[in-house]
């Protein structure tokens, strides 16, 4: 069709209009955001445990107790019963320990969009004087391994958990100490636990070649300690040393020496010895709590000399105030270290240790996770070398195992960090709980119920 | 022509005209060259695709040449009008590592939230006729323009949403006005030489988040509080003169030669800034649980504690106060910019123009936000000055135009061009979204009535390449912003001449 000439510009312009028009209405609009998150923490209390009853260092039999499910669901009878994750904390903190990286929100979050059912999940302080028990029973601290059987069995009779399912309804995992304490419990009692995590655990404590891990230590213990120029028997907890509080809180609970073992016990005496013990117990205590000790370490053991591995403490019966000078002659506890004092392995003491290792275990019986569902992870900035561990007990489990890897029955996730974050012990945690619960959320046998 | 057909056409054009007019302001297009800077003055030399130096034979020569106000017959007055309204997207990838949250709405394809900016340019040339050849004139214009405000920030999971960020958690609202006075003057019957001062006056506002690194020691400083965060914005103008000047060649009747340069421009923006903290709130963190100076920071007089960091905002006495202002300055580099055009008068009917222009965009190498006295008290320390590197560099732009006489009165206009994009991928974000080189078509017309009033309308459409900026973990959220943008150009420019 002909238009007519003088048409030809107000059509023009029309025609350019309605372009206009066209791509300017192209815009997009924005997503909208999901409703907020309102704050929350888990539920908190404070429960005495018979168990830990006349431990040598009168810590507290009163233990916080930390429960977090999802506001969406409800701990009411017409709900189904909820699964339980039991989450241990890891080395110098307690119960609150996951409240730091939110895990109620977390709960929250996952459970709003669909990516986790309804469970509970619990924690329980297992901190001791030496700032952490290693989830273990020992003679030089309590006992540890039954509070959390204790735990498990106060859940199941006070909580609507469900029950029936048996292990499938249980699941355990933990951080550091926790992610040890986790993985031996999923050893000792495959009957309990389903499925398993360990974040950042030490899980072989020779490393991946057997010869390092914590021995790889030695230097540092010695250079917190100012070994060789003072004694091997000086090494004690304290202000800034890393090294040395963890590995004696591992010696605490893997080599302990009782006391009929010391050599000439009667002459070990603690006059003036003033221990040092964290001010804040009961709080939330940091990854680095012996950065807070107010005290100075005793130093009278010099009359003593129960062995070339051995480390003397004395025992408080009394209430222990960090300011105490504490001037009593309890009877002393022994714990051996896994080296002596020229830095070599001692032998006897790792044989010990080494009965209390994850990767010797699992190698002693490489079927133990066979019917358990097992999530691994650490940090390629692991500072306590843990990642070398973790890779020791991998080596060993794809050996036995690389099926279970094939169909994600056992999982490894190795991660790292972004630019200014290192993939520390502590770091990145909130994170990685959230795939560890949906790890979990996945292995439970049973319906946990409606998804929102 | 007829009376009575001129009278009907007159009306017709002017409700048309009319129409365009609201149509410009109440819908959405968007504008933008390299940079920062607007796609030019002139409804003539955009509808040729910007290539007009070679030609510079109305107003618009004052921004492009000048030296061809020289050769003007008549003197004019203009009054233009475009607007814009961003007209892009970005979809962040922002998380570090791949799967851990800063707080952007990863994953999403997010829009600038709508706002309609006219921008209006107005001239007088005067033609003398007993100056011997000056010729004066000053135009006002906006060379330099950006609008962009988006919501593309939350506070991470962590931080329990206490502080609300603004919805425009980031904005750039840039404009730089151009009081132009300017002239030429013929060398002889081919040459002609033109300068113009540029009386420049910027005006800034900008918003964005900015991360405050966490000085306290573990378990305060673990992610997501490895860093804090912060609400950061400011607001200042400044003044600073420039100038650009420029030669044309008549080298024959029909061909024209030109050559014009602009000088680069500092203007020293000087305003108030704000930063407002938002502090996350979590119960376990909150209780000073460590004693001093494990866990507390010390800032002037201040020894805070962690108390002061992990209990949310808006709690007088209890978190630590999360606002501050403070003076600021700022040296905004305006690009030099030196080009060439070709214009030849290929028949009665026909003209032709071709430009190539450098625009030296490497002068916008970084930003630093100079703060007065102790700067900001982010309550965690004070930031003296806050960095935002561009690393720019400079960029090419080709054109090349026509323009077609259908009648005396009637023109037809067209051009294409291709701008390059001087924003390299280390620092790109979304506050200066240049996003890719740019392959530009333009088209419009122009209506003389009684041979003085001059209507004229164009419609440019803007192709821009998409970007794709990867996430290396370096810098991410802060001085560059990984993530998919995309891009189309859509504006629309109304102008009146009226030349006697």
């Amino acid at each position: 069709m002909m238009i007519s000439r003088r048409y030809a510009g107000p059509a023009l312009c029309v025609a350019m209009a309605v372009t206009l028009v066209v791509w300017g209405c192209t815009q997009g609009d924005n997503p909208v955001d999901p409703p907020l998150l309102a704050p929350g923490a888990p539920s908190t209390q404070i429960l005495g445990f018979p168990v830990l009853e006349n431990n040598p260092w009168n810590d507290p039999t009163g233990r916080i107790l930390s429960v977090a499910y999802a506001s969406g669901t409800s701990l009411d009878v017409p709900q189904p019963p909820f699964p339980v994750l039991y989450l241990l904390h890891d080395y110098g903190s307690d119960g609150k320990y996951f409240e730091r990286y939110n895990i109620q929100s977390i709960l929250e979050d996952l459970y709003r969009k669909g990516e986790i059912g309804r469970m509970l999940v619990v924690t329980v302080d297992a901190s001791n004087a030496f700032g952490g028990s290693y989830y273990r029973n020992s003679l030089a601290s309590g006992q540890y391994a039954d509070l959390i059987m204790s735990v498990v069995r106060h859940v199941e009779q006070t909580f609507r958990v469900y029950t029936q399912g048996g292990r499938s309804s249980r699941a355990i995992s933990g951080h550091g100490m926790g992610g040890y304490g986790a993985m031996r419990f999923a050893m000792d009692r495959p009957d309990l636990f389903a499925s398993v995590s360990s974040m950042s655990g030490p899980l072989s404590f020779g490393g991946s070649d057997g010869r390092s891990g914590v021995l790889n230590w030695t230097t540092e213990v010695f250079r917190e300690n100012h070994v060789p120029d003072s004694a091997f028997s000086t090494i004690f907890p304290g202000l800034g040393k890393r090294f040395t509080n963890q590995i004696i809180a591992m010696a605490v609970a893997f080599s302990p020496r009782p006391l009929e073992e010391l050599v000439s016990p009667s002459q070990t005496r603690f006059d003036s010895c003033q221990l040092c013990l964290p001010k804040y117990k009961g709080a939330c205590i940091p990854e680095n709590w012996w950065e807070f000790y107010y005290c100075k370490p005793c130093s009278l053991y010099e009359s003593v000399d129960p062995g070339p591995a051995t480390l003397l403490f004395p025992t408080l019966q009394k209430k222990r105030l960090c300011s105490d000078s504490l001037h009593r002659n309890p009877a002393p506890i022994g714990i051996d270290l896994p080296f002596d004092s020229s830095g070599q392995r001692s032998d006897l003491v790792w044989a010990k240790w080494e009965a209390q290792d994850v990767k010797s275990l699992f190698e002693l019986n490489p079927h133990v996770f066979d019917s358990t569902a097992v999530y691994l992870d650490c940090g390629d900035a692991d500072e306590w070398g843990f990642l070398d561990q973790n890779l020791g007990l991998l080596q060993a489990m794809k050996t036995a195992g690389q099926s279970h890897f094939n169909d994600s029955t056992w999982v490894w996730e190795q991660y790292s960090g972004f630019g200014g974050v290192d993939a520390g012990h502590s770091q990145l945690v909130q994170e990685r709980l959230r795939e560890i619960l949906k790890f979990h959320d996945k292995r439970f046998g049973h319906s946990p119920g409606p998804r929102p | 022509m007829p009376l009575e057909l001129t009278r009907q056409m007159k009306s017709m054009w002017g409700r048309v005209f009319v129409l365009m007019l609201g149509i410009v302001i109440f819908t959405i297009s968007s504008s933008h060259a390299a940079g920062f800077a607007t796609p030019g003055v002139g409804i003539r030399a955009r509808s040729m695709g910007g290539a007009f130096r070679g030609l510079a034979d109305d107003w618009s020569a004052a921004s492009h040449n000048p030296a061809g106000l020289a050769f003007l017959k008549s003197s004019e007055l203009n009054v233009s009008l475009g607007t814009y309204t961003p007209g892009l997207s970005y979809t962040p990838n922002l998380k570090a590592n791949g799967k851990y949250d800063l707080g952007f709405k990863d994953g999403q394809e997010r829009f600038p939230l709508d706002e309609l900016f006219p921008i209006p340019s107005f001239a007088g040339i005067a033609v003398p006729s007993q100056t011997n050849g000056w010729v004066f004139g000053a135009a006002i214009f906006w060379p330099h323009d950006v609008n962009y405000s988006w919501d593309l920030f939350k506070a991470p999971f962590g931080y329990n949403n206490d502080y609300q960020f603004a919805k425009k958690n980031f904005r750039t609202d840039l404009d730089v006005l151009d009081i132009h006075p300017v002239v030429a003057h013929k060398l002889g019957e081919d040459l002609s030489v033109g300068a113009g001062l540029s009386l420049t006056n910027g005006d800034l506002v900008y918003r964005r988040v900015l991360f405050i690194d966490n000085p306290l020691g573990a378990p305060f400083n673990q992610y997501p509080y490895d860093h804090f965060l912060a609400d950061f914005q400011l607001h200042g103008n400044g003044f600073a003169v420039g100038g650009n000047a420029g030669l044309l060649w008549r080298i024959s009747e029909k061909l024209s030669l030109g050559v014009s340069g602009q000088t680069p421009v500092t203007v020293p923006l000087k305003g108030n800034a704000q930063l407002n903290m938002a502090w996350p709130k979590n119960p376990a963190l909150r209780s000073p649980i460590l004693p001093s100076p494990y866990d507390a920071v010390v800032v002037g007089n201040d020894t805070l504690t962690s108390d002061r960091f992990f209990s949310g905002n808006y709690r007088e006495g209890y978190s630590a106060r999360s606002q501050d202002q403070s003076k600021f300055e700022l040296d905004l580099h305006l690009p030099a910019q030196l080009g060439a055009g070709v214009g030849w008068t290929a028949s009665d009917r026909l003209t032709l123009a071709f430009d190539a222009v450098v625009t030296f965009w490497s002068a916008v190498d970084r930003w630093t936000i100079a703060l007065a006295d102790s700067g900001l008290n982010t309550r965690v320390g004070h930031r003296q000055d806050i960095d935002i590197p561009f690393g720019w560099k400079n960029q090419v732009r080709i054109s090349g135009g026509a323009e077609y006489a259908v009648k005396e009165n009637v023109l037809l206009r067209g051009g294409l061009y291709y701008d390059g994009t001087a924003a390299p991928d280390s620092t790109f974000g979304p506050s200066f979204p240049d996003v890719g080189n740019k392959i530009g078509v333009t088209l419009g017309g122009a209506y003389t009535i009684n041979g003085h009033l001059e209507l004229a309308a164009a419609q440019e459409l803007g192709f821009y390449s998409k970007r794709n900026v990867g996430n290396t973990g370096t810098g991410v959220g802060q001085s560059v912003y990984p993530g998919e943008y995309r891009s189309f150009r859509s504006e629309t420019l109304l102008s009146m001449s009226y030349r006697f």
